[in-house]
């Protein structure tokens, strides 16, 4: 994959999410337990330290940026599905 | 799903519901469209609308324009948006997805774009409009003489009088 979009234009990150082993693991028995979710955890944690020793000041800010404004949009999308309740 | 949805208050009765679903189901189908229709416990129904490439599978599961039509009050209340197929696990997953905003936005666009939303609106409309003009209407009637028999008022140029049957006299 080496675009963040699929060729209809949408976003195809789910794609990768459903194709991860980290994903099937934790999913093929349905139950997500603790032990699970704190390797889950740890493992994105890891990837950020990864992330920042490979990016220059520069890529990680525009990291930071992105991840920044979908936690923006996830959290204000909720937040108006709430309200509607 | 508010974020991304058309909602809006009909004034027809509920019981046009399935007429409504089917006239539904016959016109996105002829369009091409799958179309599944699910009645509902309340007297309403669920018209699941999709296309392959139109709508976009996210985490395995097919999204489409689903249409609820709910009984509310003295009408009905129509409730498009972008749905999912399938068991309730996944869904609720896609619900938490941190991208599903992105998406359902992405994929609602689509739907804007194409105007399924408002064709659909168009014929819950159309169908209610129908059945209102096949209702009979009830007529004005100028009344005039008194029948000799029963006192009731009857129409001008009654022989027969409408509430008793008895003949009246010619004068």
């Amino acid at each position: 994959m080496d675009s963040f979009f699929d060729k209809d234009g949408y976003l195809n990150l789910d794609e990768a999410v459903m194709n991860s082993d980290s994903f099937k693991k934790i999913m093929e028995d349905d139950v997500v337990t603790d032990a699970e979710l704190a390797e889950q955890t740890r493992k994105v944690s890891d990837l950020f330290r990864q992330l920042e020793k490979a990016c220059n000041k520069e890529q990680i800010e525009l990291i930071r940026k992105t991840f920044t404004e979908m936690g923006v949009l996830y959290a204000i999308y909720n937040y108006k599905e709430l309200k509607s309740i | 799903m508010s974020a991304f949805c058309t909602k809006k208050q009909l004034q027809g009765d509920a019981s046009l519901i399935p007429t409504i679903a089917s006239r539904m189901e016959s016109y996105f189908s002829s369009e091409g469209y799958s179309v599944q229709v699910q009645e509902l416990y309340n007297g309403g129904s669920d018209i699941s609308i999709s296309k392959g490439g139109m709508f976009k599978a996210v985490l395995g599961m097919k999204t489409a324009l689903k249409i609820n039509l709910s009984p509310n009050g003295e009408g009905i209340f129509f409730d498009a948006g972008i749905g999912i197929f399938g068991l309730q696990l996944i869904p609720t997953l896609i619900m938490w997805y941190v991208a599903w905003p992105v998406l359902i936005s992405q994929i609602w666009g689509i739907v804007k774009q194409a105007k399924l939303d408002d064709k659909a609106l168009e014929i819950a409309e159309q169908v209610i409009a129908e059945n209102k003009s096949h209702k009979p209407q009830l007529q004005s009637v100028e009344l005039g003489e008194f029948c000799s028999y029963c006192g009731q008022k009857m129409p001008v140029g009654s022989i027969f009088c409408p509430f008793c049957g008895k003949k009246q006299e010619q004068l």
